[in-house]
């Protein structure tokens, strides 16, 4: 890891306020993130230390942020305060600032079937509690092409179209 | 006539392990204590823990008094305590607090139990006909009580009580109770009490992980149980017999995890504190859980620091390690179900960067301590503060002394103390009371004096038996008095048989010491029952009648009785069985007595001078707070002035104390002290002589003489020195430095770091790892503890650095941080300025580079799992606290242990922390382990209210069955000195004999194991007496009776 690029004082461009910093790496924020089951994961812990020392280089070029589905546990569970969900939120801000071209490829998963995580897992855990199967989006075709076109009247799917075209 | 002064009383207010503590040490001197307890029971949270570390045993008798152990009613403490000079009044409450230091005014509140437990005979016929079952607390809700229940099912006497919540009043137990005690109509009693001082020792309560929101995220089944319950389920008096076994369905439980900081280390519920006890007590369980459940049981611990500070505790974790116990460092966000009903964690692995979900049969979550809301109240009485956390921890050098004067705080409501700073600071706090006692005018309840008994050894043996008919419960009891009476009448030895109604009563007692008075027997028995609580007033009686205390003997006839009573079958035959088997009772004590030798008592006289080896903070404190209480000291300190350690090194801590101004004022109270005298330059060389008259040999390095003190106990308090190293290139660059060096340096301003832009401090070095692994001047050595300090002391240089330099970055690498209790806010206000903490492994060390003079270094950072190279302006390295060089020859001088890192040995790491196996010898402070300065004040403190206890009786008396020595047939192989636990065994080369000293004689009867030729005896235990007591049992003729 180069150190001598880094900037020590990044945490007060993105996220500044002391919660980021009483951090002490306990793992409960990624240890039951759904999103830390994408591929690559989401780790919000790792997320914050990169923010802490200052990483900047590593953080653009890092879109698991975008991976997150805003459940909020890690902000119930974190022991320190740290807020984790507001700290993602932040990152964004912060890349989106940092990049105007920026396109998170995030949205073109959530353009190609509804979701940014694959939700369709965990079949056999549901049967097994006797729930029904999943309707998603992806399995109503109709629906999706109605919402692909919603996403579309949005600027920053619009602008970038050549990303969102149909295989 | 003189006015008569009032006896010297102290409140306990709480009576679980740091308030009996106390509340022993004062009674032992002679003041009266009243122990009170919120709950209907004492003991707190030890009563429900069967097993502590190291040992994994229980070992609570161990707080009791070890010499004039018969003046106490020395009993299992898990049972109960029992002293003539305390009052326990459990379920009572302070309401209130008027008056000042020396003359306090409290009013208590008894809570109603229904059930006069003074005259319950305890066998729960009540409980059998109870309709009532809720959840039994003891138990943590893993098995039922009903509405009337015993609150420790192992108590005694039994304590009963109804729950008026649970309570039907359906009266069905009045009905059935024998002894027509219970009134489920009584009141709560008020009283007024006056004390001279009062101590606080409330304790605390531990996390309960189904009262807290949060805590729903883990505890989603019944087989995630708390630490404590996992302790009742482990136990062998608990839920499973001692089997692991899961609560939701009774299956054996394999595969075990533990979650620790449940409840603490946790910013967002106001509970920045680290709890101190949980990750000894994880440790301890999964160790247990192996012994127990055998080697196929896993067990894994998810934890964030392993926090082993303790003495010892590193080696109890290196044990574990080698055992199979699995570490994860995760805080795991949640257990889940499984739809086998197994429960599952998924993880984060960050070296192999990838998550790992695991099944187990059950999840322990190590709750921590969190304080009761009611202390803010009892905080409110005293008009003194609770901290933001709601306990009680003082913001000066003494842990025990709050601001208000007279009020007093031990064990973890001062702050979340383990079980050995629990029984320090219960000693220190009865010590503060006991200055504050001693400026009063007070007098203390002395001994009864009595007259010489009558034991004639050269008599016949003749016994006199008394039976107490114990009320009305003899007449409906199947057990034959009369027929008892008969048979024993016709027993040779037997001179009377007198039956008398309710002994336990006053008049019961007068009737008994006339009929002894009149007596010619030399020889006494007491059929009566809980021989525990009624032991030493029935001893007194029989000693005023002219008993020798030795051959008297007091048996619990009740237990026959009340059998006799409520045996539903009572058939004739059924009947004869009874009086049969009190009968053999009976026939055993009478065959012992017949046998046993008249023992006598010696009374020895005691020095009233004590030894301070050491004149660092710890033994000026221990010499200062003798000297206070009128005790001559003799302070012997081996360099020219006094302060030690911290006087010359540490000008300001963390925690705003400045101990080098501290130790100049108390070395000036030192030396004006008309009751102390400083050896400076002066080395012990050689000790002789036991408890209450030692003489020690010092020798003056400077006069080149020797001096001769006679003392008649010692304390000793040699300190610590800062540890050394030759790892991370220290001494090959004036940029690596230790903490000390930095400290003195940033202090002396020697040091500038203002331009410094990286700063990187190393934890642990040459710490916590085996010791062939750390070389040092090309010699193999290291510290295989935790220093305790370092931790803290790295926090606070970098947060100094911090003010001087906000824009430097600084590292701090550590293995596991060490903030424990309410250090935990300085490692989490560091965080907040900025310093950065990356922790390493004894695999991923890191490493350091000189390039141009300057250290470069090169570190993995686990949690992005890559490593760092970065050169820094300074390195610098906590290398630990190494024990004085000089502990090994003091400890052979004085004869005591030294363990394999050169500190003293204790008699027992929890139970008694500050005393040796010895008697009369006591250590304080970093001869007994690394500790910081407030610890080694409470000890120092705890140390010399040991000290004082024996010191200021006077004389002490030697127990009646202590060992002695056959001359004749001992051949002086000295088997018997090398295995004496006590120390009480030496051998005299002048007189060429085994010498038993009979005040540290324990009577544990190890010598008689050792020795080859039989010529180490336990006077009153010979062979003969034991095999007659098991012929009696044996015997099938039972004379008396068959005869009738």
């Amino acid at each position: 890891m180069d150190f001598s690029e880094s900037d020590k004082d990044l945490w007060k461009a993105i996220y500044n306020t002391k919660d980021l910093l009483h951090c002490f790496n306990c793992s409960t924020c990624l240890s039951g993130c759904p999103a830390s089951h994408g591929n690559p994961p989401l780790l919000v812990r790792n997320l914050a230390r990169m923010v802490v020392y200052g990483l900047e280089d590593d953080l653009l070029d890092d879109d698991t942020a975008w991976a997150c589905v805003s459940c909020s546990r890690c902000e119930e569970m974190c022991p320190m305060d740290v807020k984790p969900f507001e700290m993602i939120l932040s990152i964004r801000k912060w890349q989106s600032a940092n990049d105007e071209t920026r396109v998170p490829p995030s949205i073109v998963e959530i353009y190609k079937r509804g979701y940014t995580q694959s939700v369709g897992t965990n079949t056999e855990l549901r049967e097994s509690l006797g729930l029904p199967e999943l309707q998603t989006i992806t399995k109503m075709p109709e629906m999706l092409k109605l919402y692909q076109e919603m996403l579309m009247k949005t600027p920053v799917v619009s602008e970038n179209d050549y990303m969102f075209s149909e295989e | 006539m003189a006015e008569k002064k009032p006896t010297g009383t102290i409140l306990v207010a709480g009576a679980g392990v740091s308030g009996i503590k106390a509340a022993i040490e004062l009674a032992e001197i002679g003041y009266k204590v009243l122990l009170t307890d919120a709950s209907p029971q004492i003991g707190g949270i030890l009563a429900k823990l069967d097993n502590q570390f190291p040992s994994d045993h229980c070992g609570m008798c161990r707080m009791l008094p070890m010499v004039g152990r018969e003046y106490a009613s020395q009993y299992c403490m898990r049972k109960g305590l029992y002293h003539e000079n305390i009052e326990i009044l459990p379920f009572t409450q302070v309401k209130s607090v008027e008056g000042d230091a020396g003359n306090f005014t409290i009013e208590l509140l008894q809570k109603a139990r229904y059930i006069d437990t003074d005259r319950c005979n305890g066998l729960g016929e009540c409980i059998s006909v109870c309709p009532v079952e809720v959840a039994d607390e003891f138990n943590h809700g893993l098995t039922q009580r009903k509405a009337v229940y015993k609150p420790v099912p192992h108590s005694t006497p039994q304590m009963l009580l109804v729950d008026m919540d649970a309570c039907t009043r359906c009266g069905e137990c009045v009905k059935v109770c024998p002894t027509n005690v219970i009134n489920l109509d009584a009141q709560d009693e008020t009283s007024n009490r006056q004390v001279h001082a009062v101590i606080l020792a409330s304790g605390v309560k531990l996390y309960n992980l189904r009262e807290f929101e949060d805590a729903k995220s883990w505890a989603v089944s019944p087989d995630v149980v708390s630490s404590l319950a996992f302790e009742r389920i482990i136990s062998g008096t608990g839920t499973f017999d001692g089997k692991i076994k899961r609560p939701s369905d009774g299956k054996i439980a394999k595969r075990l995890a533990w979650i620790q900081c449940m409840g603490s280390r946790n910013r967002r519920q106001n509970r920045d504190y680290c709890s101190s006890i949980c990750c000894m007590f994880a440790l301890k369980e999964a160790v247990l859980a192996k012994e127990k459940g055998g080697d196929d049981v896993e067990t894994t611990i998810f934890y964030m620091d392993m926090r082993t500070f303790g003495k010892d505790f590193y080696r109890y974790y290196e044990r574990a390690v080698d055992i199979g116990v699995k570490f994860v460092r995760c805080r795991v966000q949640a257990v889940m179900l499984n739809p086998d009903t197994s429960l599952s964690m998924r993880h984060y692995d960050s070296q192999d960067e990838e998550f790992i979900v695991a099944d187990y049969d059950m999840v322990v979550l190590a709750t921590g301590q969190i304080p009761y809301e009611t202390h803010k109240d009892l905080a409110d009485l005293l008009h003194i503060k609770v901290n933001a956390q709601g306990l009680l921890p003082t913001e000066t050098y003494d842990k025990v002394k709050l601001t208000k004067p007279g009020v007093f705080v031990c064990g973890s409501l001062m702050g979340l103390t383990d079980l050995s700073e629990a029984m320090s600071s219960g000693i220190a706090a009865a010590g503060q009371a006991s200055r504050l006692l001693a400026g009063l005018d007070v007098t203390i309840i002395e001994e009864e004096a009595v007259p010489e008994p009558r034991a004639k050894d050269r008599e016949d043996p003749l016994v006199s038996v008394v039976l107490c008919k114990c009320s009305d419960k003899v007449e409906k009891s199947s057990v034959d008095f009369g027929a008892l009476e008969k048979g024993l009448k016709k027993l040779m030895a037997v001179g009377e048989v007198n039956i008398i109604d309710m002994v336990c009563s006053d008049e019961g007692k007068e009737t008994v010491l006339d009929l002894l008075k009149k007596s010619k027997c030399n020889r006494l028995v007491i059929g009566a029952c809980h021989p525990f609580i009624y032991r030493n007033a029935l001893k007194n009686l029989a000693k005023k009648a002219g008993f020798a205390a030795s051959l008297f003997e007091i048996i619990d006839l009740s237990s026959i009785v009340h059998k006799g009573f409520f045996e539903p079958n009572r058939s004739e035959s059924g009947a004869k069985d009874q009086t049969r088997e009190a009968y053999n009772e009976l026939f055993a004590i009478i065959e012992n007595l017949k046998l046993k030798p008249a023992l006598h008592v010696e009374t020895l006289p005691i020095n009233q001078t004590a030894l301070v080896v050491g004149g660092g903070i710890a033994g000026m404190h221990a010499s200062f707070s003798l000297a206070q209480r009128g005790v001559q000291v003799h302070l012997v300190e081996r360099s020219d002035k006094l302060g030690g350690y911290a006087s010359t090194h540490v000008n300001h801590t963390i925690d705003g104390l400045e101990p080098v101004s501290m130790a100049k004022d108390l070395a000036i109270k030192i030396l004006e002290h008309k009751n102390i005298t400083l050896h400076k330059n002066c080395e012990v060389a050689a000790t002789q002589g036991s408890l209450g008259a030692f003489e020690t040999k010092i020798k003056d390095n400077e006069n080149q003489e020797n001096i001769y003190l006679q003392h008649g106990a010692a304390i000793i308090a040699t300190g610590g020195v800062e540890g050394k190293t030759a790892e991370y290139e220290y001494g090959n660059s004036d940029l690596i430095l230790t903490q000390a060096q930095l400290k003195t340096g940033l202090d002396t301003g020697e040091i500038d770091v203002s331009e410094a832009e990286t700063i990187v401090m190393i934890q642990c070095v040459g710490s916590r790892e085996k010791q062939e692994n750390v070389k040092q001047d090309g010699q193999k050595q290291g510290r295989e503890y935790c220093s305790r300090i370092c931790c803290v002391g790295a926090i606070a240089n970098a947060m100094t650095i911090r003010q001087k330099n906000p824009e430097a970055r600084i590292f701090i690498l550590y293995r596991d941080m060490m903030t424990y209790g309410f250090a935990e806010q300085y490692y989490t206000q560091a965080r907040e300025e900025g310093i950065i903490f990356v922790s390493y492994t004894l695999d991923t060390k890191p490493r350091v580079a000189l390039v141009d003079g300057k250290p470069v270094m090169t570190f993995l950072e686990p949690v992005l799992n890559s490593e760092i190279e970065i050169p820094a302006d300074f390195l610098i390295l906590s290398t630990g606290v190494d024990a004085e060089t000089s502990n090994r020859d003091i400890g052979k001088a004085f004869n005591l242990p030294v363990n394999q890192d050169g500190f003293f040995v204790e008699a027992d790491s929890k139970w008694r922390p500050v005393e040796f196996m010895k008697v009369g010898l006591y250590v304080a402070g970093t001869a007994h382990s690394p500790m910081t300065l407030k610890d080694a004040i409470l000890q120092a403190e705890a140390a010399a209210q040991k000290t004082y206890a024996y010191l200021s009786g006077r004389k002490i008396h030697t127990a009646h069955a202590i060992s002695r020595v056959h001359d004749a047939i001992c051949v002086r192989c000295q088997r018997c000195v090398d295995i004496c636990p006590y120390g009480a065994r030496s051998y005299d080369e002048v007189l060429d004999r085994i010498i038993v000293d009979g005040a540290t004689c324990q009577a544990c009867g190890m010598c008689g194991v050792a020795c080859q030729n039989n010529a180490a005896e336990i006077m009153g235990f010979s062979d003969k007496q034991i095999m007659a007591v098991i012929d009696a049992k044996m015997s099938k003729n039972t004379i008396g009776l068959a005869a009738q």
